[in-house]
């Protein structure tokens, strides 16, 4: 049985991606269930889906812990999320990484198989998004196999309809432009994971970190008030940041006032200052701004 | 003794400071339900204690251990959060009879989505409007079950996507109208009731504050746009809410103690399809469809004037 681990965020797709597979892994023949990790529906934040193919029908129906092979569709997920998590020694990596971002091969490089491919880039250029889930897995078919190109096209037909074509390209070309290095000989053990023991509760705080039963407290009382307030969610920003021109900007408010995460506000002076932190990057402020003084820019921008 | 709410009325200049919620909550982006509680906390103050239903806003304000509320907030089921705040309403007014508690007029807020208001709690909810007791319902209607995937509720439109009404060839979308909620609610002849949405949000937060400030039950239903659900782009969330109410296909309306008072008219009115056609979720209509949805939209409209111009 292979076990596949897929790392995106909500709204790129990763549950589709597992669910496409299965689905052409089955129409070969094989057994395959594909599922999400189950919590709320949130557009940006990182999440995880999951995909079992095997031979024998498969009993198992519980989340995949260490897994053969691990997708990861977005790359600013590699310094955000522990995506080696539980991955077997020597495991299979695939993963969106755009040619000047290859740092990440050298950080798995020595313990795991790092199939690495720009599918961003190849997305943009066929399907005309970023959106990466149907390119990748032209990537995990070249690394692992598990179905043919020829066996995809149905699931992605009836998934969808004349869209297709374009995604059928995008699956193609990432199958051809996928590098497979050869596995690591003898693969450096992992690290041990991360466990919740020992964990102090203000480390609790800064991580997605759900408690088991036995660590309930009776009533589920919280008595941190506004204790999210240490967890940024600013690194679910994956398509821009707003930017303020201060030559246009007249402190109305507005911004203020439509934003959903508190992060424009205010500072003592009466202007208004952009909250890095907790910004997810919607764009509300940019379209509702009154002087059309704030607009979406990359990252990199200089302020 | 000190009112618990501000009186003063709301614009940019007398907008409060005051938020009830910390960052780092797990809202989508662009979240026009977070957004909409946020603007109605800053209205209510910080005397108030708020019960919650489940829903979106419960899962992503407390993924516990940790909160992001600043003021007291239980969470109970679907089912019972008008029960609940009834009966911590029924406590304060026990304990500040016995003398045990000063400021006995903190104000009791219960919220929950449309699916904890219009179909799971609706019979909890039916009992706390007919015993009357002193709270301010806040419902937060983004029109189908978004944080567990879209799943349709009595509250979804009809023709709309949802994961669990798909588009097949034979019933594209719900086929079911939408419940009138508010229209039910009504009928419970509460003292105070409003339609608003964050598209306008110092129109919502004075609607909060009035609500907040008669004796006994108010009810505000808040139109709260969902990009996730709605199939929009996260920055158009307020530009979509915004059309909601310049097609008439939402129009804002108090209705106090029984007298309907309609929001001002806008100088052009829209075509409803501007609205749907800006959705995902409504991109499959065809002319016919869209046709009798401007009806209805006409037909409630007409009959909303009707029973504002009654004395």
């Amino acid at each position: 049985m292979m076990e596949i681990r897929f790392h995106g965020r909500g709204g790129q797709g990763a549950v589709t991606a597992a669910e496409l597979m299965a689905r052409a892994a089955i129409l070969d023949g094989k057994y395959a269930q594909a599922f999400p990790n189950f919590g709320p529906e949130r557009r940006g934040a990182p999440v995880t889906a999951f995909l079992r193919v095997s031979e024998q029908p498969i009993y198992l129906r519980e989340k995949i812990e260490s897994p053969d092979t691990v997708v990861v569709l977005d790359p600013t997920l590699i310094d955000l999320v522990n995506v080696a998590d539980g991955l077997k020694p020597g495991g299979m990596m695939v993963m969106n990484l755009a040619a000047s971002g290859r740092g990440a091969l050298a950080k798995y490089g020595d313990q795991f198989q790092v199939a690495a491919v720009d599918a961003s880039r190849i997305a943009v250029e066929t399907i005309g998004i970023p959106v990466t889930n149907t390119a990748i897995l032209g990537s995990l078919i070249k690394a692992c196999g598990i179905t043919s190109l020829k066996t995809m096209e149905g699931p992605m037909q009836r998934r969808f309809g004349r869209l297709a074509a374009k995604n059928l390209l995008a699956l193609q070309r990432a199958f051809e432009e996928t590098e497979v290095p050869e596995a690591p000989a003898a693969p450096s053990p992992a690290a041990p994971a991360a466990g919740q023991e020992g964990c102090t509760y203000a480390e609790l705080l800064q991580r997605e970190a759900l408690l088991v039963w036995d660590q309930l407290q009776i009533g589920c009382d919280i008595d941190l008030p506004g204790s999210t307030a240490a967890f940024h969610t600013g690194n679910w920003r994956s398509a821009g940041r707003p930017y303020i021109d201060r030559e246009k900007c007249v402190s109305c408010g507005f911004c203020h006032v439509y934003c959903p995460d508190l992060a424009m506000n205010f500072t003592d002076d009466g202007a208004i200052e952009w909250d890095h932190r907790y910004c997810k990057g919607c764009g509300i402020c940019a379209e509702e701004c009154p002087k059309g003084a704030i607009s979406m820019r990359e990252e990199s921008h200089e302020q | 003794m000190e009112a618990a709410i501000d009186t003063q009325k709301i614009s940019m200049k007398s907008l409060p400071a005051f938020e009830a919620l910390a960052s780092g909550h797990r809202a989508c982006q662009g979240c026009g339900e977070v957004l909409a509680m946020r603007l109605a906390m800053k209205a209510l103050g910080e005397r108030i204690i708020v019960v919650s239903a489940t829903g979106c806003m419960e899962v992503i304000t407390t993924p516990y251990p940790q909160t992001s509320w600043l003021v007291p907030w239980m969470h109970v089921a679907f089912e019972n959060a008008s029960a609940v705040g009834s009966g911590v309403a029924g406590a304060l007014l026990a304990l500040a009879r016995k003398g045990r508690l000063a400021g006995g007029d903190t104000k009791i807020v219960i919220m929950g989505g449309d699916g904890g208001t219009s179909d799971i709690g609706m019979q909890s909810l039916s009992g706390a409007l007919e015993r009357g007791h002193d709270f301010v319902y806040l419902c937060f209607d983004n029109e189908a079950y978004m944080n567990t995937g879209i799943q349709r509720s009595s509250a979804t439109p009809r023709c709309a996507w949802t994961t669990t009404c798909p588009l097949g060839e034979e019933q594209p979308g719900k086929q079911e109208a939408k419940k009138d909620l508010v229209g039910i609610v009504e009928k419970h002849h509460i003292p105070y009731l409003a339609t608003a949405t964050p598209a306008y949000p110092f129109d919502l937060m004075n609607k909060v504050r009035r609500g907040a400030q008669v004796k006994g039950p108010a009810f505000i239903h808040v139109l709260a746009p969902c990009p996730t659900g709605w199939r929009i782009p996260t920055h158009e969330v307020i530009k979509v809410a915004r059309l909601a109410v310049q097609t008439r296909d939402y129009p804002l309306y108090e209705v106090v103690n029984g007298k309907y008072i309609l929001g001002k008219p806008g100088k052009n009115v829209k075509p409803v399809a501007e609205y749907l056609k800006a959705q995902g979720r409504f991109k499959h209509l065809s002319e016919n469809d869209l046709a009798a949805i401007q009806q209805e939209v006409d037909e409630r409209f007409a009959q909303l004037q009707w029973l504002a111009s009654r004395p």
